[in-house]
């Protein structure tokens, strides 16, 4: 193992600082990847490195240009840069001007820390699109109906008023038939037939124009149906990534991220009658688009991910997928905790800051639209924990509730017969009829939907009259009116055509909730960390602090961009590295997956 | 208004009963040559019910009304 010290822009090698043998570089886990930094803020030069920075570097470049400096770390073939920085100069003190020189100076490392996650975080979805990493053929169009339902109980009055009208007329025809009979009694039997036809006939005008009218009312609660266009969660973030030359690798969850999309809030967004890129498809939080620092959080709160640099890849993946069980090929003892009277090599302890009493997965609902108030059902999971024994509530030292709070609200599902039947539903209990008539004249429209409406409706005609049997189509997202505040989270399947492929049309399948549904994300991607009896405790871990362990530079190159490995045969992570190059170890913090307590169940509440 | 819809439905009941009163029994008692003919009238009369013919109803009616009435 040799450390080489490398000066000036030119990075020649020099002598070391006075302290070169005590260097202690530090790393901290951050989820996956390492950041790197050397513990110490001063160094000590003498000598060479001392009369090249008075007589050489000050007299050409000043105080104000920082000196760089770059510490290589060499083991056999093994070559490392554990250290990238700069001499402050300007902050140097002279311990004495003559044989030798001394100087203190202060450095600073300039590694670049930043990991591809940190890099994306500043791009918009707006920049993404201005540089032609969002393209139109990412676009989908997705139904959005808008539908007050704050009107809903002006309708329903307005619908009762109908059916008194309608109940009243018939009335009044019974009552004329009654009249007209009586006229038939006296009548010859041949002329009696005639009338009674012309009595039927008279209704069927009356029973006609009736149905008008209904047929009237009811377009009065069918709602309207627009487009905007949307792009998957997965396209965006390949694109944010894209950009910085990145591969984005999904594992398990690819085909799901795929069938999520986001749609922006509706305030100043624009709504198109057809399906088509004339929108802009934006996730337009007011103009400049969701910073992909905002998106990215709501990613990894929807999918329970980790993220980890590898090359030219970054993986984006939940955290069961099995994926994650490539560990590094770091190897160490699992056996060499111990303590002396004269010294103590590290301490074992359980991550109980990690195990929650209660434990929540919810949507925020948009105070702008009232259905994401109203309709409740899937948009929040809750668990509660107890132990299996509980020997006095008051020594019950679980505690602590983890909310998981998704940003976006959850997309509520257009069902047009749904709403409609509601709605009359109601009237027709009122006055103790059958609701079937109003089902059949309801299955009726729907059977006349036509299968490519997007190319049928091509006329403003079509658009008039085809507005109405398409709105009729369940699987729009369900909105109020175009002022929305949130952001919606939407799952949906593209429509397929009539030879079976995929289209650009979007519909919000019927068991949606089964993907996006709280209860869904929870039991899929959270009971991966849940410490309970009924997940067989596998979100339990342990820790070991502070242990002293030999490492070598090839360690450090085998975890740095790989923290997990096998500890024994169980999993672990590294998560805190102090290394010495000159001695060869390292005091680490560990993480383990171990279960430490297995007398906790949850229910769900 | 459950009262009239009840309403409603019981009175339809009762011109079930009185069509078939004042039409269909008095049929019956018909001579052969007369039943045949209120037969083919009734036919007559629901074919053009049932091309929702109104106006050649009207026509036919007025014409049976003059000839029998």
């Amino acid at each position: 193992m040799s450390l080489k010290f490398l000066y000036t822009h030119q990075y020649q090698e020099n002598y070391p600082p006075e302290e070169w043998k005590g260097l202690e570089f530090e790393g901290t886990v951050n989820e996956t990847s390492f950041q790197s930094a050397i513990t110490t803020n001063t160094l000590t030069f003498v000598g060479p490195v001392a009369s090249l920075i008075m007589d050489d570097w000050i007299p050409n470049y000043g105080v104000h240009n920082g000196l760089p400096l770059r510490v290589v770390e060499t083991s056999g073939n093994n070559t490392e840069i554990v250290f990238d920085g700069m001499l402050i100069i300007r902050d140097k003190e002279i311990y004495s001007k003559l044989g030798p020189i001394i100087l203190k100076i202060p450095i600073v490392d300039l590694t670049d820390n930043l990991n591809s996650l940190d890099r994306v975080s500043v791009f918009t979805h707006s920049l993404l699109k201005s540089q032609g990493y969002i393209t139109n053929s990412m676009y989908h169009h997705l139904p959005v109906v808008f539908f007050l339902k704050k009107g809903f109980q002006d309708r329903v009055f307005d619908l009762k008023q109908l059916v008194f009208k309608v109940l009243s007329t018939f009335f009044q025809i019974i009552q004329d038939i009654f009249s007209a009979i009586a006229d038939i009694l006296g009548a010859s039997v041949a002329v009696g037939i005639v009338e009674f036809a012309t009595l039927i006939a008279n209704v069927f005008i009356q029973i006609n124009q009736l149905s008008d009218l209904v047929v009237e009312a009811l377009q009065r609660i069918i709602p309207i149906q627009y487009y905007h266009n949307v792009v998957s969660i997965k396209d965006v973030v390949e694109a944010a990534f894209a950009k910085i030359g990145k591969v984005v690798k999904w594992g398990i969850i690819e085909d799901e991220v795929a069938d999520h999309y986001v749609l922006s809030t509706g305030i100043g967004t624009e709504f198109a009658q057809f399906p088509n890129n004339s929108t802009q498809g934006e996730l337009n939080k007011f103009s400049h688009g969701y910073i992909i620092d905002e998106y990215m959080q709501e990613v990894e709160k929807l999918f329970n991910t980790r993220f980890s640099d590898r090359d030219s890849e970054v993986w984006i993946k939940t955290k069961k997928d099995p994926d994650w069980q490539n560990y590094s090929g770091f190897e160490t003892e699992d056996l060499v905790v111990e303590q002396t009277k004269q010294y103590q090599n590290g301490y074992f302890r359980d991550k109980t800051e990690d195990i929650y009493a209660t434990e929540i997965f919810r949507y925020e609902f948009d105070e702008a639209d009232a259905w994401t108030l109203t309709d409740k059902s899937g948009d929040i999971h809750e668990v509660h924990r107890d132990l299996i024994t509980e020997l006095d509530p008051k020594m019950n030292l679980l505690k602590g509730v983890k909310d998981t709070r998704v940003e976006w609200a959850m997309a509520v599902r257009y069902e047009p017969i749904t709403i409609i039947t509601e709605i009359v539903e109601e009237i027709l209990n009122t006055f103790g009829l059958n609701l079937s008539n109003f089902q059949g004249l309801i299955t009726q429209w729907s059977q006349q939907i036509p299968s490519q409406y997007q190319q049928d409706i091509s006329s403003t005609t079509n658009l008039l009259q085809g507005n109405i049997f398409v709105a009729l189509k369940a699987g729009g997202l369900l909105v109020e009116d175009d002022t929305f505040g949130r952001a919606k989270i939407v799952y949906a399947k593209k429509v397929k055509d009539d030879q079976g492929n995929d289209t650009k049309v979007l519909s919000i399948p019927a068991n949606f909730k089964d993907y996006l549904g709280a209860e869904y994300k929870y039991n899929e991607y959270y009971t991966y960390d849940s410490p309970a009896v009924e997940y067989n405790f596998q979100g339990q871990r342990t820790q070991i602090k502070d242990w002293v362990i030999p490492f070598t530079l090839t360690n450090y190159q085998q975890v740095k961009d790989n923290p997990y490995f096998l500890l024994g045969q169980i999993e672990a992570k590294l998560e805190y590295i102090k290394r010495t190059p000159e001695g060869r170890t390292a005091t680490v913090d560990i993480e383990k997956k171990e279960v430490f307590d297995n007398n906790i169940t949850e229910t769900v509440i | 208004m459950n009262y009239l819809s009840d309403k409603i439905n019981k009175e339809l009941d009762k011109i079930a009963k009185i069509k078939k009163q004042v039409i269909d029994d008095r049929i019956e008692i018909l001579s052969p040559e007369e039943k045949k003919e209120a037969l083919e009238i009734q036919k007559k009369c629901h074919d053009f019910l049932k091309n929702r013919d109104f106006e050649g109803l009207k026509k036919y009616a007025a014409h049976i009304k003059k000839v029998k009435g």
